[in-house]
């Protein structure tokens, strides 16, 4: 479904649309009274890393847990083989499971079965702990009971209830392909059932092994191994207090420790990180939380406390902190350069030093306030640069290889951010000034270049409409002015040195 | 004293802002003595100033500007007719090694056909080498240009072209590169900079052009900003003086082959003419004929087309000779001389069409002949033009593509950095074909407030860039056939399909310069009847054609009046349909007028219910009133009782009440249709009233012709044309008629054509009132590809061709090995090598009947044909396990139904609605079939699998719904509200209920629905195409 056809669903989900009648601004989305509906675009690798998340919190419940082999993957299977016991009976495991996963506002649906392929099948034909609407969750759990082929040779003798259950299902409760399934279902063959009086040698000639296997392997005929999950590393570092504690100095020695913590786990992996995050949990407040970010990637803690220092300074703490986590959001790989035979120390340590620089002023006053200059190609003066910071930005710098169509010894180097009116006393015949007044001064020209015509910007709030004169005054002074063609008013837009 | 050298229009795509006869009209109101025409790589755009600057003292010179790969740029001016030629030639050759709508050319090629055209060198800064080249190529016909436009260092500028002019000894020559007419279109410049970089105006940047300089500048501007060196300025008079060549000069020359050496062409066509008069009236021309050949020969020699005539008779003779079915239509070809020749079967004494009202000497306008020919088949009569006349001679000519209103609030909206969404709501909001679409109120519905900055922006530019063309297309089929090389006449350059070319003038380009073209259009109904007449033959041994079907046969009319007319060409439609009880057609001219008179113009203009009204009259015997007191008007009109329904009427109205030229009714339509643009309207508004008060006709009259004009110059139906429809749609229904089965087959062997899907077709022929056709399922033992008849013609068998995913090649192998009945799946494997995906399909088509096997039986067989290369040959084939079929559930009626949509999109079995009768009954649905029955203004339910979607651009928002179940087909009427209201049932579902008000009006039944319910998960998996929106 195209995603302005399920915005307009949503909508009329929400009952008909009531345009308002007010046009105030310029822009507006669909006028509708109700919020609309939130919709956020499919992404299959956020889900499954969202799945191999909730598989590593699983563990909790079983020592060994994975994700189907399935695409896209939706459930997790657990081996739970002896465990019920210790939850008090499977009956009381499958509700403390489902609790747990409410409790994370996760729907789930749980199919206990003796072989994976009979808890997948039940989970997702004959579950119905399912709460709420299925659209909602993705994630079905799967406990399964022995994994690995039965020694009963009859698995109706042995668990009569779960076999039989099974052959009822629909036969895509298989796990088959769908092509295999849709021709399954043109033979008139729905049920798992169906499949149990015909030969299976034919079954074999006409869909392959897989039908054999999946039907083996929901039977326990064949074995199944649940393929492991591990937790994947990631920069994070926690202080948990036995007693909350408001002390700042305590507070900071535990920064510090953390800090270097981190440093080791960054250094291990020769990464640096370029973008700090804070936890600081309070006892009856909110968790109090700050970033701390670098210009280049770093692994140095003394640097990076220093960074960390000036913010700390500044950090209200009402309540006394439970813990202190700490944690790299971003990181890159950590710059390196061999020393070359005649290289100079100082320059090396002087960029370096720069950066830390950089980075400690930007840490105390913010990042906007430590900038650069970058040109921007836009025919409008005022609009022809732009600042940037330092801190934060793109990791890598690029080059602004876009040439403009003048050089740049055109243009002043002093650029007023805001040009100045200008008092003219005589304008020459052909439109050029001769006379004019500024910062209380006369000058004469004595001459001139142009006019350069600027027309552009219409685009935005006003548009421009210029005719620019580079003049040069009788002291030697030389000037960058313009004349609006729209009133006809003179402004001084710069210098030349 | 002043010519302008460098000057683009729109046809430089997305460069030039303006179109060329505001160029041109600008530049005279300068009064500029010259104005060339150089748009890059390209001539289509002179044509169009060159009619702009026809009447005034403006001369025009022709050129292009070039840009080679290895040099800097040049604008190349022809001088004479052959330098034009060259220039032509040489925008094709880098054209036509180019992919579409691009150009490649080096400095070699310029230099190979330089010769007699001036070259103006863009004068860069730097040193280019090829400066030094451009004087060794072009000698004193070369020039440097000398372009400013308020740049960062003008002065300096200058300084370097001047010491460059002198260096390269190339004179320096001031021009304007021009991009627009007026300094206002500057806004208009950047959006389409935006366009052509595929970004917002805003991140352009240094790509923008800086200011407003690029207009047509005054006299005075250009002496002041070339004072330092008016040689400059001089000197473009004296390369406009140097150009002698106008459009005028092009002499469009007809093929000299088509008569044979020792005649002259006009000689040569007399003499077929009365060849083909005496076949058709058997020897007996009758008095009244013979003078009308006369008379239009004269005519013809008159105006000199004869050599057009005998282009389209060797055409049309040429298709009869392959036995492809054609039909010519258009103002020429309704003439006696075509019906003589063969061209069109439609006798003009018959529709009392005079040649006059089409072919006049006043009017000077190309005479035209559309040929259409059987779809499948007209690539061979274009491959034979190409034969005949080589690639060189013979070419199609271009469709202008140009902005219409919901493209152009697309690509403005983008460029100005409206969000995509926000766009796309605005682009869905405005219906693509409605002309007069108040943008204001769909910005304001969508969310854009006209009155903010971006809104009135937004406003102006697109209402500005309406009508520009974005790129050149090919024509559906019209044809330029040259003497002498074609790519001299007009650069030719690669269209979007492989192998196929166009040149780049259009239609319009092509009339304004006299150049004849020949329409050779593809009609899927002509296939149809062709496939019709071979089986009539095949099974009756009756031999037809177009022309000896009779004319007068009542039955057909009766047939044709009480709207059974499913398949029959033209007339099939909802809104046809519904026409016919109400019009009643008794004669030939009655279906020419019922195929002009469904149509948007005439609806739009309001004709329809008076001319149903007066018909009524004159069939009770009254005398009708005439429409005014103009004698001239009423001529005009007698023969449609008094309303316009053709579009050649309006434009006579123009003519005789508003005292338009002939010239000035043709361009007022143009203006109505394709590229339309508001100014140029509003002033024919004008012009039209004027002249119509002044001649003593009320305003109330005026503004109903100019209503009714409006709506013919877009959708208008020629007189000419609906009567070569009318043939067809009359022989269609006579076939239909006479030889349902034989029609109904040829009909689904045609697909995809025409109106219903074969399901309906086949539907239609199984109930047909007085004979049933008997229709046989598809059978591997008994169907070809093609549906086929059986039982001495009186029976049709389904063909293979409508089981999904078979592939022709595959089943004419099968129909090949069976040379005796398939016994078995394994015997059909055994002797045909077909696949296995084969195999299935055939058994999901139910076509093993005839070897005892139902679907999944078949299926059960056909899964275990593994590929033999596998497993070498199999011994035990013969004694196969056909008699092991494991039991299988068997398939319920209704499985099979929908197991028959799915493979052939129709069934023979039961209608699958029929299975819900009862619960539908239980819901209080009446049944199509009762409709009839219910009174008007009833309220009631309906339910039925959804045939067709239809909204007419003349509906107002209005969807149209047919639904079928098994008693009939009921007709909705589903408002605009309502179908938002329920938009998924309303666009998705394949079959639903409504609920609404049944509305009666002479026989013919409507359900106004207020409600709809979507029915699909009710009968899941059912698997029938709608044809929606087609």
């Amino acid at each position: 479904m195209p995603l302005s056809e399920a915005t307009a669903l949503g909508n009329q989900y929400d009952g008909p649309p009531r345009p308002s009648n007010q046009h105030n601004d310029g822009l507006r989305g669909p006028s509708y009274k109700r919020t609309p509906l939130h919709i956020e675009s499919h992404d299959p690798f956020e889900d499954h890393k969202a799945l191999e998340e909730i598989a590593v919190w699983c563990h909790r419940f079983s020592p060994l847990v994975g994700l189907a082999d399935e695409d896209p993957v939706e459930t997790l299977l657990l081996d739970v083989t002896g465990i019920a016991p210790l939850f008090g009976g499977e009956q009381a495991m499958n509700q403390q499971i489902e609790s747990a996963f409410l409790q994370q506002n996760l729907m789930v649906r749980i199919g206990l079965g003796d072989t994976v392929g009979a808890a997948w099948a039940l989970a997702h034909y004959a579950s119905a702990t399912l709460r709420g609407r299925e659209s909602f969750s993705a994630e079905v759990v799967t406990a399964c009971g022995d994994v690995g082929p039965k020694k009963t040779p009859d698995p109706f003798a042995a668990e009569p209830r779960c076999a039989a259950q099974l052959l009822e299902l629909p036969i895509e409760a298989l796990r088959l392909p769908s092509a295999i399934v849709e021709t399954l279902s043109r033979l008139g063959l729905q049920r798992v059932g169906d499949l149990m009086p015909l030969p299976r040698n034919e079954l074999k000639a006409r869909f392959g092994a897989i039908l054999l296997q999946r039907l083996d392997q929901a039977l326990g005929e064949q074995p199944e191994i649940i393929a492991r999950t591990h937790s994947p590393t990631n920069f994070f570092v926690e202080w948990l207090f036995e007693h909350p504690v408001t002390q700042q100095s305590v507070i900071q020695q535990v920064i510090r420790q953390l800090i270097e913590r981190l440093c080791f786990l960054l250094l291990k992996q020769d990464t640096g990180s370029l973008q700090l995050s804070y936890r600081l949990t309070c006892q009856d407040s909110k968790p109090v939380t700050f970033e701390v970010g670098c210009y280049r990637p770093s692994a140095d803690a003394s640097h990076l406390w220093k960074l960390t220092e000036t913010q700390l300074e500044r950090l209200m703490l009402r309540d006394p902190v439970t813990s202190i986590s700490l944690c790299s959001i971003r990181h890159d790989r950590l710059s390196r350069r061999q020393k070359e035979l005649f290289d100079d120390d100082h320059i090396r340590q002087d960029s370096s030093l720069v950066a830390a620089l950089i980075d400690r002023m930007s840490s105390r006053l913010g990042r906007q306030a430590i900038v650069r200059c970058v040109l921007q190609s836009d025919a409008q003066p005022e609009k022809a640069y732009r600042y940037e910071p330092l801190v934060g930005g793109s990791v890598s710098r690029r080059k602004n290889n876009s040439h403009s169509p003048f050089s740049l010894l055109d243009r002043p180097l002093h650029l007023l951010a805001k040009p100045v009116a200008l008092e003219i006393y005589d304008v020459a015949a052909d439109g050029s000034p001769s006379r004019f007044q500024y910062g209380g001064k006369q000058y004469a020209v004595s001459r001139y270049w142009g006019p350069e015509r600027i027309e552009t910007g219409w685009w935005r709030q006003r548009g421009v409409q210029r005719d620019y004169y580079r003049v040069e005054t009788s002291e030697g002074f030389r000037f960058w002015m313009f004349r609006s063609l729209r009133d006809g008013c003179w402004f001084l837009q710069g210098a030349f040195e | 004293m002043y010519a302008e050298l460098h000057c683009r229009t729109n046809f430089s795509f997305l460069e030039g802002a303006s179109h060329a006869d505001e160029l041109v009209s600008r530049a005279i109101e300068l009064r500029y003595s010259a104005l060339a025409i150089t748009d890059r790589h390209s001539l289509a755009g002179v044509v169009r100033a060159h009619a702009a600057a026809k009447d005034s003292d403006l001369k025009l010179l022709i050129g292009a500007e070039i840009a080679p790969t290895d040099a800097a740029p040049i604008v190349l001016l022809a001088t004479d007719r052959a330098a034009y030629g060259r220039l032509a030639r040489l925008v094709t050759l880098g054209r036509r090694r180019a992919p579409k709508g691009e150009c490649e050319l080096t400095l070699d090629d310029i230099a190979q056909h330089s010769e007699g055209l001036l070259a103006t060198v863009v004068g860069g800064l730097g040193r280019d080498p090829a400066y030094g080249e451009y004087r060794d190529i072009f000698a004193d016909r070369g020039y440097l240009l000398a372009e400013l436009h308020y740049g960062t260092n003008d002065a300096e500028r200058l300084d370097q072209l001047v010491r460059l002019s002198k260096q390269t000894r190339l004179p320096l020559v001031a021009a304007g590169d021009v991009h627009y007419h007026v300094a206002q279109r500057m806004m208009l410049q950047h959006v389409l900079t935006a366009i052509r970089y595929n970004t917002t105006v805003e991140a352009l940047g240094d790509r923008l052009l800086p200011n407003a300089e690029r207009h047509l500048r005054t006299l005075d501007e250009i002496q002041q900003v070339f004072a330092r060196v008016p040689d400059a300025v001089r000197r473009t008079m004296e390369v406009a003086d140097r150009c002698t060549f106008s459009l005028d000069d092009l002499r469009y020359e007809y093929p000299e082959e088509l008569a044979p050496a020792d005649q002259s062409p006009y000689e040569y066509l007399r003499q077929l003419t009365w060849q083909g008069a005496r076949q058709r009236y058997q020897n007996q021309v009758p008095e009244s004929i013979k003078k009308q050949l006369e008379h239009e020969l004269a005519i013809i020699k008159d105006l000199r087309y004869e050599a057009f005539f005998l282009t389209v008779y060797d055409i049309v003779k040429f298709a009869r000779s392959q036995n492809i079915l054609c039909q010519g239509r258009g103002s020429a070809a309704n003439s006696s001389v075509c019906f003589c020749l063969g061209i069109t079967a439609v006798d003009p004494m018959d529709t009392d069409l005079l040649f006059e009202r089409f072919v006049s000497r006043e009017r000077n306008e190309a005479p035209d002949i559309d040929v259409d020919f059987e779809h499948e088949r007209r690539e061979e009569v274009l491959q034979y033009v190409y034969n005949k006349y080589s690639r060189d001679r013979a070419g199609l000519a271009a469709t202008v593509i140009t902005y219409r209103v919901r493209s152009a609030v697309r690509d403005v909206g983008k460029a100005l950095g409206l969000s995509l969404d926000r766009i796309d709501a605005l682009a869905k909001n405005i219906d693509g074909r409605s002309e007069d679409t108040i943008l204001a109120t769909r910005c304001q519905q969508s969310g854009v407030d006209p009155t903010s900055r971006v809104g009135r922006q937004l406003m102006t530019l697109v209402n500005e860039i309406l009508g520009f063309p974005r790129h050149l297309s090919q024509h559906v089929g019209g044809m330029v056939i040259t003497q002498g090389p074609l790519c001299e006449l007009v650069p030719i350059e690669n269209a979007a399909m492989v192998d196929r070319t166009v040149i780049q003038w259009d239609k319009d380009d092509l009339d304004t310069l006299g150049i004849l073209k020949v329409d050779c259009l593809a009609l899927g109904m002509l296939t149809a009847i062709h496939r019709c007449f071979d089986l009539i033959e095949q099974h009756h041994g009756r031999q037809l054609s177009i022309a000896n079907i009779r004319q007068d046969d009542s039955d057909v009319y009766d047939m044709i009046s009480r709207a059974e007319t499913v398949g029959v060409f033209q007339i099939e439609s909802r809104a046809q349909m519904s026409m016919l009880p109400r019009l009643r057609p008794e004669r030939f001219y009655d279906i020419v007028i019922e195929v002009a008179i469904v149509r948007p113009g005439p609806i739009q203009g309001d004709m329809v219910h008076p001319y149903l009204d007066r018909r009524d009259r004159v069939r009770k015997g009254e005398t009708i009133e005439p429409i005014c007191a103009d004698d001239k008007v009423n001529k005009v009109l007698e023969r449609t009782l008094g309303v316009p329904l053709f579009q050649e009427q309006a434009m006579q109205l123009a003519v005789v009440a508003a005292g338009f030229t002939p010239g000035e009714a043709d361009q007022l339509r143009k203006a109505m249709g394709g590229w339309r643009r508001p100014g140029l309207i509003d002033s024919f508004r004008q012009k039209l009233f004027d002249g119509m008060l002044e001649r003593g006709h009320t305003e109330e009259f005026a503004e109903r012709l100019f209503k009714q004009i409006s709506g013919f110059g877009e959708y208008g139906f020629p007189e000419s044309h609906a009567a070569s429809f009318a043939k067809l749609a009359y022989v269609s229904a006579w076939l239909r008629y006479h030889y349902q089965a034989a029609f109904t087959a040829a009909l689904i062997n045609s697909q995809p054509m025409g109106f219903y899907a074969p399901a309906q077709l086949i539907r239609d022929a199984r109930e047909r009132r007085d004979t049933p056709v008997e229709v046989l399922p598809i059978d591997i033992n008994h169907s070809d590809w093609d549906c086929t008849l059986e039982k001495e013609g009186q029976a049709l068998r389904l063909g293979l061709r409508l089981v999904r995913g078979l592939h022709r090649a595959v089943v004419d192998s099968l129909v090949q090995a069976r040379t005796r009945r398939f016994e078995s799946i394994t015997d059909l494997v055994a002797r045909t090598n077909l696949s296995q995906a084969v195999i299935e399909r055939l058994s999901a088509a139910d076509a093993f009947q005839s070897c005892g096997l139902d679907r999944r039986k078949a299926l059960w067989q056909a899964l275990d044909q593994a590929p033999k290369h596998e497993q070498g040959p199999r011994l035990f084939d013969l004694q196969s396990n056909e008699s092991l079929v494991p039991m299988l559930p068997k398939l319920e009626e209704q499985e099979e139904v929908f197991a028959d949509y799915h493979s052939a999109g129709l069934t023979l079995r039961r209608h699958p609605l029929s299975f819900h009768r009862e619960q539908l009954n239980s819901l209080g649905v009446t049944p199509a079939g009762q409709l009839v029955t219910c009174p008007h203004d009833h309220m009631v339910k309906v339910a039925g699998v959804v045939l067709m979607r239809q909204r007419p651009s003349t509906a107002k928002g209005i969807t149209f719904v047919t639904l079928e179940d098994e008693t009939g087909i009921a007709n909705l009427v589903v408002h605009q509200s309502t179908w938002q209201r329920y938009d998924q049932a309303a666009r998705r579902s394949t079959a639903m209920i409504a609920y609404g008000k049944l509305e009666r009006k002479n026989e013919v039944v409507h359900v106004i629905a207020r409600r709809l319910e979507d029915l699909t998960d009710r009968l899941a998996s059912l698997h029938s195409p709608s044809r929606d929106f087609r």
